[in-house]
């Protein structure tokens, strides 16, 4: 087998190069440590040669600053595995210099190397062109250029991996160092011959060695670094300036300066997108028109497949004899599925309409305006798109948050995404706005008389957004603190989107969103319906035998708790089954309140929450339910992180069961907490 | 055993008088990196922010948020934090 690693700047044309040679036949493999999804696969044409090529995460040095680069980098050390036996190293020619940072460090590995130019055309745009002989003169190595998207020099590149690819022989080119730098690192070489010149030179320039670096190498390295601090020289700076004088030496003879063309497209569209007043205009009009897609014009479908499954569930009840199979199939597998299947023109919307975004380069504009803010709170400039998803589905949200390369930052953001208001909310809300707070209630201020449930609603939503900007200001000050990441943002240059690769991409999105999220509501659908359907006791009253079923007694179970909070067990059953997605509360409450549940859900919910406000308790005769407990349950709803699908996709995302258990406590918590102001405070005003 | 093939040339320049630092910089104007600090500086240096190198702030964005700076024919954004840290001799067009 021989493995060829394909390395490069982040955004440098890598994956759209692997993309070409593999042919997009290929898998994805998760590594041990993080969960950062490296993809491989065969070199098109060559599939049964055991040529391997892997698309590791993109880096800027073999100093790794995030745990995506550490991947990479230990990966090309060698440190869990043999090293790779071949790099190609992608580099964009319209940004060479830096670039070539990582390729002089790369060629100091040692492993057999080629050099694939990219964007070669917006390099001539800039007035740059390179010179590909002198270029492989320079460095040592041959150095190809292809236009992956186009095919151009593709062919060349794969006759020449495949030819004599493996055998191509270089000769190392070190950064010329000062003398205190050369000697420290011959010091250490001599002491620890097993460490490389480059892993010492890349590992001088850390703070304190990366951990994978066993005892001995790592304190050789400290005691360098700080032999060198004491000649009064900062190895994390000057290593790079030494490296950068060497770079400007071989930028200066394989660069051919031409004419560049007038100031870009681009830089007249970022005068008003970037603009410091109408920049945020441009902003404001269209996050309000995604939104206007996600809830209004998504809806439309949605009403399409809630009626399908609905009259999929009819024929099925029609078709089959009553009996255990038939409620399964209704309740368990068509409910469940479909519960799920509603919300896929809305995650659909979103994720085109944010491919769309993100292939036209706005979302880093996006970034760039919001930074200032997402900064207070310690959140990223680009916490904002996952954020934004997250009003549709916490699911694709937290699956958006591997753009931010910062590990910390990111985990700050999976955290608070469950407080956003998301889509499942909504049918809970509108259920229990309807049956708790009367048509008529109005907030008068002045001649403005606000309608008490749009109010609501409203109120509902803004404290969602406030609860995750608090939640992460305070993990930020507490938990999580640790100096911020660079913010490094780079803004592309705009391009029309490639709408059949957006629209591709989103199908794959939402397709493994249905596995997991479906496959996960779907067998809590069925366990839910098994659990509230029995054991089937013959003889008792309708009220005895609810009780009296595995759902029952858990609800029971869980009735002290909700006590505090005006609630009792039947409410406690429709709790835990909203854990297989929020939505499913209003389905459960009409189950245990035995509401036709062929009502469409605009009806069903409506009837459930007159069921609910007319319930009676047993013993005192007053309503079981006052405005309290609908405050409450409200309240509830809002910060409950009782979602499955986001538990699971956490899980994932994080790579252990730290993160999903603590923030599933936390906000239990904090709704439990905020539910019994909140009834506390409804009930003092309303006597 | 490693040998290291020494090709160090040291610039020579008299010690640069850097009066400010980067995002003190008004918009469009250049200047030449003399030191880098701060948490990120080894980050920064690996970006291109290395002695000597030409710099311009292409683009300074409300409240206080991210500068664009131009650099080595490619441009990247850094919050005010980090550009403090970026000490700069301006230079004249």
């Amino acid at each position: 087998m021989t493995r060829i690693a394909l390395v490069g700047n982040p955004n440098a044309g890598k994956t759209t190069l692997f993309n070409a040679l593999t042919g997009l036949r290929h898998k994805v493999g998760n590594y041990p440590g993080v969960t950062v999804d490296i993809n491989s696969g065969a070199l098109r044409g060559a599939e049964n040669t055991g040529i391997e090529i892997i698309d590791l995460p993109g880096v800027y040095s073999l100093t790794p600053q995030s745990p995506d680069e550490d991947v990479a980098v230990t990966f090309l050390f060698g440190i869990n595995e043999a090293q790779p036996d071949f790099i190609v190293n992608v580099v964009d020619a319209s940004n060479l210099e830096r670039n070539l940072f990582l390729s002089t460090q790369l060629v100091e590995l040692g492993i057999p190397m080629l050099v694939v130019l990219t964007m070669t055309d917006a390099a001539a745009r800039r007035g740059l062109r390179v010179d590909e002989n002198r270029l492989a003169t320079e460095l040592g190595v041959p150095v190809v250029s292809t236009d992956a998207p186009k095919g151009a020099g593709l062919s060349v590149l794969v006759r020449r991996l495949q030819e004599h690819g493996f055998g191509i022989n270089i000769s190392p080119v070190y950064a010329g160092y000062s003398p205190e730098i050369t000697s420290t690192v011959s010091e250490i070489c001599a002491l620890s011959p097993d460490i490389s010149p480059v892993l010492i030179s890349t590992q001088l320039v850390r703070e304190a060695p990366s951990k994978w670096l066993t005892g001995m190498d790592a304190e050789l390295i400290e005691s360098g670094r700080a032999k060198l601090c004491s000649l009064d020289i900062d190895p994390s700076t000057a290593i790079a300036d030494d490296r950068y004088i060497g770079i400007g030496r071989i930028s200066a003879r394989s660069v051919i300066r031409t004419t560049a063309s007038v100031s870009s497209i681009s830089e007249r569209i970022d005068q008003v997108a970037l603009h410091k007043v109408g920049g945020y205009f441009v902003f404001l009009a269209i996050i309000t028109l995604v939104f206007q897609a996600i809830f209004t014009w998504a809806q439309v479908p949605a009403e399409w497949i809630k009626t399908g499954i609905d009259s999929l569930g009819e024929i099925t009840r029609a078709s089959l004899p009553a009996g255990e199979l038939r409620d399964l199939l209704i309740a368990g597998v068509i409910g469940g599925v479909g519960n799920t299947l509603v919300f896929l023109p809305q995650i659909l919307t979103l994720l085109f309409l944010l491919g769309l975004l993100e292939d036209s380069g706005y979302l880093a504009r996006g970034a760039f305006l919001l930074d200032r803010f997402m900064y207070r709170v310690g959140l990223h400039g680009k916490s904002f798109i996952p954020m934004l998803s997250s009003f549709a589905c916490a699911v694709p949200g937290i699956m958006a948050t591997r753009t931010i390369e910062s590990g910390r930052e990111r985990l700050v953001t999976m955290f608070v995404i469950p407080l956003i208001p998301c889509t499942a909310r909504i049918p809970v809300y509108t259920m229990l706005i309807a049956a708790f707070i009367p048509a008529t209630a109005k907030l008068n201020i002045g001649i403005l008389a606000i309608d008490g449930r749009a109010l609501c609603m409203v109120t509902l939503f803004i404290m969602g957004i406030a609860m995750s900007f608090t939640v992460a200001a305070v993990l930020s000050r507490t938990a999580m603190k640790a100096a911020p990441s660079t913010f490094m943002l780079e803004l592309p240059a705009y391009k029309i989107p490639r709408i059949s690769r957006i629209v591709r991409e989103s199908i794959d999105q939402a397709w493994l969103f249905i596995q997991r999220a479906g496959t996960m509501i779907l067998a809590i659908s069925i366990a839910l319906w098994f659990l509230s359907s029995h054991p089937k006791v013959q003889g008792k009253s309708p009220k005895e035998y609810e009780r009296s079923t595995y759902a029952g007694r858990v609800g029971a179970l869980v009735e002290p708790v909700l006590k505090p909070l005006g609630m009792d067990w039947k409410i406690g059953i429709g709790l835990l089954a909203s854990v297989a997605a929020r939505e499913v509360f209003v389905a459960a409450m009409g189950a245990i309140y035995n509401v036709d549940a062929s009502e469409d859900d605009n009806h069903l919910g409506v009837a459930v929450g007159a069921r609910m406000r007319a319930q009676v308790d047993p013993v005192t005769g007053k309503p079981a339910y006052d405005i309290g407990t609908g405050a409450a349950l409200l309240a509830f709803f809002a910060f409950a992180q009782q979602c499955m699908s986001t538990f699971a996709v956490m899980r994932r995302e994080t790579n252990g069961w730290k993160w999903p258990v603590l923030q599933s406590v936390t906000y239990l918590a904090i709704a439990w907490v905020v539910a019994f102001l909140v009834r506390t405070v409804v009930l003092a005003v309303n006597t | 055993m490693h040998n290291i093939v020494s090709e160090y040339n040291k610039v020579d320049q008299p010690a640069p008088h850097c009066e400010c630092t980067l995002d003190c910089l008004a918009n469009g104007t250049k200047g030449e990196v003399c030191s880098v600090t701060g948490p990120n500086r080894c980050r920064l240096a690996e970006l291109g922010f290395s002695r000597g190198c030409e710099v311009e702030v292409a683009r300074k964005s409300a409240f206080g948020g991210p500068i664009e700076v131009r650099l080595r024919s490619y441009r990247v954004s850094l919050r005010v934090e980090e550009a403090s840290g970026i000490t700069v001799r301006a230079v004249e067009d």
